[in-house]
């Protein structure tokens, strides 16, 4: 999928900008309101001199009305660099050809990139996929965008590997976006996630989910898992979606995806919910302004 | 074709018709679908199991079935041609007289005669003569000798259904004490059918040896047979009505010389059998005067002594060359022709005027009482046939697998 191919997505992101949840830690200037107090033009607060404060922050004016001391502080502005960890396991191709869940993951990367490289942060991509573990350091020169979009273009999902153990490797003074179905290893790459949360990252989990998933064609079905190729048939072949059974599929994969949203956001990270089947723009939009309903495509 | 075992080869068409059965019932699988959120769905038996108009796979089906079929088959023992006709009728007649062909053809014709209305509409009957080496004598040895070939005829033809008996019985006979014995062990009814006489099988008339004066008698008479006669009867003389005429070089006047001899195992006379190297000369001719008749026979069932009664003479002629040195008639077996040769004249035995054929109700013998007794073949036939079969069977086994096989590739 080239970049010609992202166009009106990137186009429809025109102008939006990914402001973090929190303020971000020590970093590079940049756009974002840091945590590092500073003495830049923006002013913020006052506080009282203390030894060692450089005297030209002092606000001579005010020691000169009140015969106190105070320095003049403003909040710095920092980079954030923005890394996207892409699930590309067997179950991101779901369904089949175009509308799978791998297009809208690719779509969601390269929007995310586009608004967070419109900020001017770094902006790095990992993705995991069968073949391996495809890594792009971040970069903030032009062209990242095409460069993350021709990447994601040229992998083909498949396997299951897992993606904690290189989610791990991020470092946590940055941005990580998880874009991934949630139907790996959920539970380590939450844990490790968390740990990040802790360490400073600002995490998000994109989720994306396939209209498919959510309403299963009518009739009855042996149901196959796709990382779960190699397994038996036997052991799968009594997986079954009929009719009696749609109603409790609906509500069990319901209930799962409540209680990961919930686990994402009890570890302090963002979760948003992606539906297949429409415009992407509308995904990006809704993680980058951190809404928490489920957002599905423009139709 | 039949089976040696017909129960296994029923198994087999069981088994068969049971596959039919399954091939008719469907396994319904539902279609597979690819859902990276399957483990959300429940676990269960989606097969259905539902019956179908026609059978599916049906190349797999035949395949299996005729497997089934061979493989039963050759265990079965399938034998194919083994059984001629479902009805053999034998006619058990004396071995005198069926070695006068003439008389056999008269009396075959007869007995087809008598037959005819039975045997009509029937189809599937196989006559069969058998010459009984003594019937005349014992007519308890035609249904010994019946039970003897229907046994073997049962154990070597499964198609044989049913076993009929016919005995053409002799005017007279010498006893009737086995008979009444042997035909309780014949399980069904027996038809006697009453015999022509059988024709004189001498042809030379006492007319022609009647200028033979007893001193000429004497100087026939086989040295060694005067010396065996001497030495079982001893000197008593026998019925003076008797003549016999026992030549030495075993060429009775009257009988036609062989231009080559030809050698005979055994001569039986009354109820014994004498064996030697016997040396036939002469035969006896036939002849239809109903004074004569044989009293010895050659094992092959032609006359070796014949009588002809002349109003109350007899003549006896013997046509048994035995070199004057030796001892063979004073062996035991010997006896029953020595004692032919002196019974009084006159003796023609007892009238057979009683024994009389069965009630047809009674039916005839089934082929299965034989068999109970006697060891069926139990392989196929012929024999190739069972290994053919197996292999066959097994060449479609292998079939099935590469078809199954294919199909679920």
């Amino acid at each position: 999928m080239g970049h010609a191919t992202h166009g009106p997505l990137l186009d429809a992101l025109r102008g939006l900008r990914w402001t973090p949840r929190r303020a971000v830690g020590a970093a590079p200037p940049g756009t974002h309101r840091s945590r590092q107090k500073g003495t830049a033009g923006e002013f913020t607060e006052y506080r009282l001199y203390r030894q060692g404060d450089d005297p030209r922050a002092l606000d001579w004016r005010l020691l000169a009305r009140s015969d106190r001391a105070f320095v003049r502080l403003s909040d710095d502005r920092a980079l954030l660099t923005t890394w996207l960890v892409v699930d590309g396991s067997a179950s991101m191709a779901f369904p089949e050809g175009a509308g799978s869940k791998w297009q809208l993951a690719q779509s969601l990367a390269v929007g995310l990139a586009a608004v967070a490289h419109a900020s001017s942060d770094p902006v790095g991509l990992l993705v995991v996929h069968g073949d391996g573990v495809t890594r792009v350091p971040p970069r903030t020169r032009r062209g990242t965008v095409q460069e993350l979009a021709r990447v994601l273009g040229a992998l083909e999902p498949g396997g299951g590997a897992p993606v904690a153990p290189h989610l791990a490797s991020l470092p946590t003074n940055a941005r990580i976006v998880v874009i991934t179905d949630c139907l790996g290893d959920l539970t380590d790459l939450q844990k490790v996630a968390g740990a990040h949360g802790a360490a400073g990252a600002l995490v998000e989990c994109v989720h994306v989910v396939a209209r498919e998933e959510l309403d299963p064609p009518e009739g009855t079905f042996l149901l196959r898992d796709p990382e779960q190729a190699l397994a038996s048939a036997a052991s799968l072949s009594d997986l079954v979606l009929d009719a009696r059974g749609r109603d409790g599929y609906r509500d069990r994969f319901a209930q799962f995806r409540r209680d990961t949203a919930q686990l994402w956001r009890s570890l302090g990270a963002g979760y948003t919910e992606v539906v297949t089947g429409g415009n992407a723009a509308r995904g990006v939009r809704a993680v980058v302004l951190a809404g928490d309903a489920p957002i599905e495509g423009a139709r | 074709m039949t089976f040696a075992t017909p129960w296994l080869f029923g198994a087999a068409v069981a088994a068969s018709l049971l596959v039919g059965g399954l091939h008719l019932l469907s396994v319904r699988q539902p279609p597979v679908l690819a859902l990276p959120t399957a483990r959300f769905a429940t676990r269960e038996d989606a097969r259905a199991v539902a019956r179908r108009p026609r059978p599916n796979d049906l190349l797999l089906l035949i395949l299996r079935v005729l497997a089934l079929l061979a493989a039963g088959a050759a265990l079965a023992g399938m034998q194919l041609d083994a059984g001629g006709a479902r009805t053999v009728r034998l006619v058990m007649v004396d071995s005198a007289a069926a070695a006068d062909s003439s008389w056999r053809a008269r009396q075959l014709r007869a007995v087809e005669a008598n037959i005819a209305s039975a045997a009509r509409g029937e189809g599937d009957v196989e006559q069969q003569l058998h010459p009984v080496a003594g019937l005349a004598r014992d007519p308890a040895r035609a249904v010994v000798r019946a039970t003897q070939v229907a046994a073997t005829l049962a154990a070597d033809r499964p198609a044989l259904e049913r076993v009929e008996l016919l005995v053409v019985m002799p005017d007279r006979v010498e006893t009737l004490d086995g008979w009444a014995a042997w035909r309780t062990q014949w399980p069904g009814a027996i038809t006697v059918q009453r015999a022509e006489p059988v024709g004189q099988l001498v042809e030379a008339s006492v007319g022609t040896n009647s200028g033979v004066s007893p001193s000429v008698v004497a100087s026939v008479m086989n040295e060694a047979a005067m010396v065996a006669m001497t030495s079982l009867f001893g000197p008593t003389a026998p019925d003076p009505r008797v003549t016999i005429v026992w030549p030495q070089d075993g060429a009775p006047v009257g009988w036609a010389v062989r231009p080559v001899p030809d050698t005979v195992s055994a001569v039986a006379a009354r109820v014994q059998a004498l064996v030697g190297p016997f040396v036939r000369v002469a035969d006896a001719p036939p002849s239809r005067a109903k004074t004569r008749r044989a009293i010895a026979w050659w094992s092959d069932g032609a006359a070796a002594a014949v009588e002809e009664r002349v109003g109350d003479r007899c003549l006896r002629t013997v046509g048994i060359r035995v070199p004057a040195a030796s001892d063979l008639l004073l062996s035991a077996p010997a006896e029953g022709l020595l004692r032919a040769l002196r019974a009084p004249c006159g003796m023609r035995g007892l009238r057979t005027d009683s024994l009389r054929s069965d009630d047809p109700r009674r039916g005839h013998a089934a082929a299965v009482a034989f068999r109970a007794g006697g060891a069926p073949r139990a392989g196929t036939l012929p024999v190739w046939l069972g290994p053919i079969l197996l292999l066959f069977a097994l060449a479609l086994l292998g079939a099935e697998w590469l078809v199954r096989r294919s199909e679920s590739a």
